[in-house]
């Protein structure tokens, strides 16, 4: 026999109804301040993750991925000098006012406005990020005047692809290949030049260390630190990335944000739960005080509030899903962040529902319980 | 079931008021009794510690063989899973068939019964009370009376060997509250059910082999 909860619930699309719309609600809010808040948090350490190396050597003053604190060329050649080192790769870092001039006429060009963007630049004969296909980057990056753009930028560029004309530094240049990097909460884009182009000075951003192979990679970290002063640090990719996420939560009340939303979310899924069951069990108190009087448990009465509360949000947190996708879908492509829901917030937020209407149905079936079955009489 | 100087005191808040004093009654296996009297008189009380859906207070309380005095909650559901409750409301869940309901009160049935069993004792019960083409009904599809016969076909299907009813025939007109009682004749009868039943219509008492009348919680006339 189907259990009595879910016959009683699903026969009444009155009541199942608004069960179900608050727990949609409910789900779809914390999955989008999940996606989100990661989706940021992604993207603020996403450099970290395009880089195409063992290690990665910075400042140590260089705290976190926005900060611009330089490392002298002098420690890359040290660090490449070590036995242990196969090839440092310098990445340098700026930012400059960018406009593109499209094909309008030179006087509507002039009124475009200009818009900041990150440059990146190395040697085409390096590639220390993974951000497309290496042999491109170089053939794109090496002709004098000639840069890459960032395709995930955010639309505020304009039009922008292969053949595009753009303006930064008082000079013209033109897009002659197109990157994938993406943009984060401070950042609309990037572009990519060879560090000839660039013109550097005599420091870099950080340097990409690759080992030789078969070399243990911890026993080499330890080799450079000891060699070199202590005004390095050296990380793995991973470890970068980890700092970075642990950075932005600690900085920027993000977490806080986010969190608060998505408890905000879970509050109203489990209130909108707990009012409708309590209402179910208002409407039938008579009803299940007589399950009690015959002898059925208060065990029974339990499970087939826990039942109801449970079928509810399983429906509920499907359609919430559905949402949510489509939200995060949107905010994704209005944005440019990887906004995306994931099986482990999934599962998760679906745990969390689960429990949070359980609970609901546990607090209102106590009025059941706390029933004189002899008033029946 | 024997009672013996049982009494009853009500515990309202600030106040208490004993409803029955010093009762003694004792019901043979297979008797039909009926309970009668005025308003107040403290029959309802007397019923529901019979039930056990309250604890006794003072006195001796013997039911089924067993003594009602000191049991503990789950102890006291045990109890009723024998009884046979008729209240005088059907308290029908709107969403459950005709069907479904008496299949849900099958499961409190001491042996568990097969689906094809529990679809026979069912359709027999229905037959018996003049309801067998209302099965897959829902109660919004039933008249007053057809839902009151539902709910003493909820009480009996489980052959439970005490019935204990509150007004169960009031909302049933006369030829069908005639059935109801040939059914419970029957019962105790042929299977020795005690049925003690609560009512103030007269022309029941034929049917029973003994009328007890309370007044003031006390048992007037036997």
């Amino acid at each position: 026999m189907i259990p009595l909860g879910f016959l009683l619930l699903l026969r009444r699309p009155r009541r199942l109804l608004p069960a179900i719309g608050g727990i949609v609600m409910a789900v779809a809010i914390m999955l989008v301040e999940a996606s989100m808040l990661f989706g940021v948090l992604e993207a603020q350490a996403r450099m970290a993750e395009l880089v195409r190396a063992d290690f990665v050597v910075m400042n140590t003053l260089r705290l976190n991925l926005q900060d611009g604190s330089e490392l002298p060329m002098i420690r890359l050649a040290q660090v490449a000098a070590l036995p242990e080192v196969a090839r440092v790769m310098p990445l340098y870092q700026s930012e400059v006012a960018l406009r593109s001039r499209g094909d309008a006429d030179r006087a509507d060009a002039a009124r475009r406005p200009f818009r900041r963007i990150v440059v990146f630049s190395f040697s085409p004969e390096d590639d220390p990020l993974r951000i497309g296909d290496r042999a491109k980057i170089e053939r794109s990056i090496k002709t004098p005047g000639s840069v890459a753009f960032d395709r995930d930028s955010r639309p505020v560029y304009g039009d922008i692809g292969i053949g595009s004309n753009v303006e930064f530094g008082n000079r013209h240049w033109q897009v002659s290949g197109l990157v994938e990097i993406g943009p984060d909460i401070i950042n609309d884009g990037s572009i990519v030049m060879s560090s000839g182009n660039a013109r550097m000075r005599d420091s870099a951003i950080m340097g990409a260390v690759r080992l030789r192979p078969g070399t243990d990679p911890e026993a080499a970290r330890q080799h450079i630190l000891a060699r070199l002063p202590p005004d390095i640090s050296v990380l793995t990719p991973a470890e970068l990335r980890l700092r970075e996420i642990g950075y932005t939560l600690r900085a920027v009340p993000i977490g806080i944000l986010f969190g608060v939303g998505m408890v905000a979310g879970l509050f109203i899924g489990a209130v909108t739960c707990y009012q409708v069951l309590f209402n179910e069990i208002a409407d039938n108190l008579k009803m299940y005080t007589t399950l009690r009087a015959t002898g059925f448990s208060d065990g029974f009465l339990r499970r087939t509030i826990v039942e109801q509360a449970v079928l509810s949000s399983a429906l509920g947190f499907v359609a919430g899903s559905v949402v949510a996708l489509a939200i995060c879908l949107y905010i994704a492509r209005r944005s440019g962040f990887a906004v995306w829901l994931s099986p482990t917030y999934g599962a998760v937020v679906f745990i969390v529902t689960m429990a949070a209407c359980a609970g609901a149905g546990l607090v209102a079936v106590r009025r059941v319980i706390a029933a004189d079955p002899a008033d029946l009489f | 079931m024997q009672a013996t100087g049982i009494g009853y005191t009500f515990p309202p808040a600030g106040e208490r008021r004993p409803v029955l004093f010093d009762v003694d009654l004792t019901l043979a296996r297979g008797e039909f009794v009926i309970l009668t009297g005025p308003s107040g008189a403290g029959k309802t009380t007397l019923i529901t510690l019979i039930g056990a859906l309250r604890s006794v207070q003072t006195g001796s309380l013997r039911v089924l063989g067993r003594e009602l005095t000191g049991l503990s909650a789950p102890e006291q559901r045990q109890i009723r899973r024998q009884v046979g409750f008729i209240f005088q409301e059907h308290n029908l869940f709107d969403a459950l068939t005709v069907f479904e309901t008496l299949s849900l009160a099958s499961q409190l049935y001491d042996v568990p019964l097969g689906r094809a069993e529990t679809r026979s004792r069912i359709e027999e019960l229905l037959g018996a009370l003049g309801i067998a083409d209302h099965l897959n009904a829902k109660p919004r599809e039933l008249s007053t009376g057809q839902k009151q016969r539902v709910a003493i076909a909820r009480a009996l299907i489980n052959d439970p060997p005490l019935i204990l009813a509150d007004e169960p025939t009031a909302s049933l007109d006369r030829e069908v509250t005639g059935t109801v009682v040939g059914l419970l004749r029957h019962r105790a009868e042929h299977q020795r059910a005690t049925i003690l039943l609560v009512t103030h219509d007269h022309q029941l008492f034929d049917a029973a082999d003994r009328v007890v009348t309370m007044i003031d919680g006390r048992i007037a006339q036997i």
